[in-house]
C-alpha cells in the first residue's frame, strides 16, 4: 500500500488518542489475562454462591422453592 | 420544538408498536418451538450442533446453563483480545494499524462480549478490518443472542411446571442468531447500503477538498457492522463518532431505521413473553409500562433541547427555528437530523442498552443529561437490550407483586408461580449490585488522581462525565458522554470491571430465578391474586421502577446534572 495514503492515528480529523501509557510488553498481556482469569473465577464462584443462598433453610424447615 | 420533530416521534412510535406482535410471534415460534423458518433451516442448524458436539435434545439446569454461558463468553473475550493484540500480524489490515495496547484490548474485549460496546478508541484509527469483522461484529451477534437466551430461559421458568431444566444454552444461542438476528441484519444491512453506508474491504481513500487540501476518508465493512451494532443493543460504531458519522448514518431515513433496529427485539420480546406464558395481555401491560417511562423521558429531553440555550444567548447566536436552520439547542447535533431526531435517538439509545449516538450527549442541556443517565440507571428496563430489557423489567415485576403481597398479607403469586423468599433474594441481588458498582466506582474515581485526570470539565459537569461512564459501563449501555479521556489504564481496567460485573452479576441471579420458578407448580388464580393486566399493575410497576431504581441514584444526580442545571440558570457554565 502506498504509505502516503495511510491514516495517521493522530490525524486532526479523528481526535481520539489511541495510544496510552501501557507498552506492548508481554508482561502486560499476562497481567491482563490474570485479571480476566480472576474475574471469571469470581463469576463462577458467584454461581455457586447463588446456589448456596437459595438452599432450603434447615433452621425453619422452609423447603422453598 | 417543531411539528416535524413531533411527526418523527409519532411515526417512530407507530412503527415500533406495529412491530411488537409480528416479531414477538416470530421469535416465539422459531426460538422455543418448531416454526416454519426453523423447520426449513433445520439441516443447517443440526449440522452446527454436530460440528460443536452438542446434543440439542439435552436440557440444562440453571447452573449448567449459567456455566455454559460464562465459558462461552470467556472464550469470546479471549478470542477478541487475541485478535486485537495480533492484528498487526494478521490479514485485512490495509491501514497497517499496530496491535491494540493490552489494557485497551481487554477493555474492548470485555465491552463487546458483555453487549456494552463502550469504546475507548476510535475504530477507524485503531482497529483492522479483521478486528472489526471477526472480532467486534461477531461478539455483537453473540452477546445479543446471549441476552435473548437468558430472557427466554426466564420465560420458560414462568411457563414450565415442576421442571428441573430451563432449556439448552447452545440451542438457544444458535437459534436466536440464525433465525432472528441474521435475517433482520441482511435485510436492514442492504437498506443501509442503499442509503449510502459503505461496505468494502478496500483501503481508506484520499480526497481533495473544495479548498484544495487533501483529506483521508476512512471506510470499510461498515454496513455489516452497523446493522448488528443497532439490532444487538450493542452500539459499538465502526467510526469514532458513531451514528453521527455520515458513513454510519447518512440520512434521516437511515436514522429512523437505526432507531427502529435498536428497539425492535426489546419491545417484541414482551409479546414473546406473553405468548410463551399464555397471557398476551400481560405482555402488552409490560410494553405499556415501558412506553410510559419512555414517553416521559422523551418529553423532557425534547422540551429541553427544543428550546433556546440561555447560555448561548449573550453571544448573539440566532437560535430561532426557521426554514434555513433547525434552531434551538443545536450544539453537538448534526444538521441532517436536527433537534427532533437527535432528542429521539438520545432517548432511544439510553433507554435501550444500545449506546449508539447520533449527537454528542455532552452538549445536551443538563436536564437532558439527567434523563439520559436516569434511563440507564433504571437497570435497562425501558425496552433495554435484546433480552436484558425483558428480564430487567421482570425483576421489577417480581418486586412489584412481592410488595403488593406484603400490603395484603399473603404470599404473592406472579403468573401462577408463588414468589417466595429465595426469588426475592435473587431479585434484590440483581437489582442492587449494579447501583453499588456504579456509585462505588464513580466514588473511587472521584477521589483518585488517575480518575480526576481524565476529566475535561470542572464542577458538576466533570462529575457527570465520570458518573455517566460508570453508569454506561455497568448498565451495559456503552454510550459516552464525551469529554472524558477514557483511554488510560485506570479507566480501561475499572470500566472493564464495571462492564463484566454489570452483565454477569445480573444474569446469574436471573437464571437462578428461572430455575427456581420452573421447579414450582402453578397455583390457580383466586380473589386475592393481583391482576397483572390493567392500569393498576402498570402503575405499580412504573412506581416500583422509579422508587427502587431511580431513588437509588437521586443523591448522585442531585450533585451532578441537577446542580449543573441550576448553575446554568444562574449563568454559570463548566
Amino acid at each position: 500500500m502506498d504509505r502516503r495514503t495511510r491514516l495517521r492515528v493522530d490525524a486532526p480529523t479523528y481526535p481520539v488518542a489511541c495510544k496510552n501509557s501501557l507498552g506492548t510488553n508481554a508482561m502486560f498481556d499476562l497481567l491482563m489475562l490474570a485479571l480476566l482469569a480472576a474475574a471469571f473465577a469470581g463469576a463462577v464462584g458467584y454461581v455457586w454462591a447463588c446456589v448456596d443462598l437459595t438452599k432450603p433453610c434447615k433452621a425453619t424447615g422452609d423447603k422453598s422453592p | 420544538m417543531t411539528w416535524q420533530g413531533w411527526l418523527q416521534i409519532a411515526v417512530f412510535a407507530a412503527l415500533i408498536t406495529a412491530a411488537v406482535k409480528p416479531l414477538g410471534g416470530y421469535i416465539a415460534r422459531n426460538v422455543d418451538a418448531a416454526g416454519r423458518v426453523q423447520r426449513a433451516l433445520a439441516p443447517m442448524e443440526n449440522g452446527l450442533y454436530r460440528l460443536a458436539g452438542v446434543d440439542p435434545a439435552e436440557e440444562q439446569s440453571w447452573v449448567s446453563y449459567a456455566l455454559a454461558l460464562l465459558w462461552f463468553h470467556l472464550a469470546g473475550i479471549l478470542a477478541l483480545y487475541a485478535l486485537q493484540r495480533l492484528q498487526n500480524l494478521l490479514p485485512l489490515n490495509p491501514q497497517q494499524f499496530e496491535a491494540v495496547t493490552p489494557d485497551l484490548a481487554l477493555n474492548t474485549a470485555v465491552s463487546f462480549a458483555t453487549n456494552t460496546s463502550w469504546q475507548s478508541y476510535g475504530g477507524e484509527t485503531t482497529m483492522s478490518y479483521l478486528s472489526q469483522m471477526a472480532g467486534i461484529t461477531v461478539q455483537s451477534f453473540l452477546s445479543a443472542a446471549t441476552g435473548v437466551a437468558v430472557a427466554i430461559a426466564l420465560v420458560r421458568g414462568f411457563a414450565r411446571r415442576s421442571a428441573q431444566t430451563i432449556g439448552n444454552f447452545w440451542v438457544d444461542v444458535t437459534r436466536i442468531t440464525l433465525y432472528v438476528l441474521l435475517p433482520i441484519c441482511v435485510i436492514a444491512g442492504l437498506f443501509l447500503v442503499w442509503q449510502g453506508v459503505p461496505q468494502t474491504l478496500g483501503a481508506y481513500v484520499s480526497a481533495t477538498t473544495l479548498e484544495g487540501g487533501s483529506q483521508i476518508l476512512a471506510r470499510g465493512p461498515v454496513a455489516s457492522q452497523e446493522v448488528i451494532k443497532l439490532l444487538s443493543g450493542d452500539g459499538g460504531g465502526f467510526f469514532n463518532v458513531n451514528s453521527a458519522h455520515p458513513f454510519e448514518n447518512p440520512t434521516a431515513l437511515a436514522g429512523m431505521l437505526e432507531m427502529l433496529l435498536i428497539f425492535m427485539i426489546g419491545v417484541a420480546l414482551t409479546n414473546t413473553f406473553g405468548r410463551m406464558v399464555g397471557d398476551q395481555h400481560h405482555g402488552w401491560a409490560l410494553f405499556a409500562a415501558m412506553a410510559l417511562m419512555f414517553a416521559a423521558g422523551l418529553a423532557v429531553v425534547y422540551a429541553s433541547e427544543g428550546t433556546h440555550n440561555a447560555a448561548l444567548s449573550p453571544f448573539g447566536i440566532d437560535q430561532a427555528t426557521g426554514p434555513l436552520q433547525a434552531g434551538a439547542n443545536m450544539e453537538g447535533k448534526e444538521v441532517r437530523f436536527g433537534v427532533g431526531q437527535s432528542a429521539l435517538f438520545a432517548t432511544v439509545t439510553t433507554t435501550s442498552s444500545d449506546g449508539a449516538v447520533n449527537s454528542m450527549h455532552d452538549s445536551f442541556k443538563p436536564l437532558s443529561g439527567l434523563v439520559m443517565m436516569a434511563n440507564m440507571m433504571l437497570d435497562e428496563v425501558i425496552v433495554g437490550g435484546p433480552g436484558s430489557g425483558l428480564f430487567g423489567i421482570l425483576l421489577f415485576a417480581i418486586v412489584t407483586v412481592f410488595a403488593a403481597g406484603l400490603m395484603i398479607g399473603r404470599t404473592p403469586e406472579y403468573l401462577g408461580k408463588k414468589i417466595e423468599g429465595n426469588e426475592v433474594k435473587m431479585t434484590i441481588l440483581a437489582l442492587l449490585c449494579v447501583p453499588a458498582f456504579i456509585l462505588g466506582m464513580s466514588g473511587v474515581a472521584a477521589v483518585l488522581p488517575s480518575g480526576m485526570a481524565g476529566l475535561n470539565n470542572a464542577g458538576p459537569h466533570g462529575f457527570s462525565e465520570m458518573l455517566y461512564a460508570y453508569t454506561s459501563g455497568a448498565a451495559t449501555n456503552g454510550s459516552a458522554f464525551a469529554g472524558l479521556s477514557a483511554n488510560t489504564p485506570f479507566y480501561n481496567l475499572t470500566l472493564a470491571a464495571a462492564m463484566f460485573a454489570g452483565r454477569f452479576i445480573v444474569i446469574v441471579p436471573v437464571l437462578c430465578i428461572a430455575g427456581m420458578l420452573a421447579a414450582k407448580r402453578v397455583v390457580p388464580a383466586s380473589a386475592g391474586t393481583l391482576p397483572t393486566h390493567g392500569m393498576q399493575f402498570i402503575g405499580l410497576l412504573v412506581g416500583t421502577v422509579i422508587i427502587v431504581g431511580g431513588l437509588t441514584f437521586f443523591p448522585a444526580l442531585a450533585l451532578r446534572p441537577v446542580a449543573e442545571h441550576f448553575a446554568m440558570q444562574a449563568g454559570l457554565t463548566y
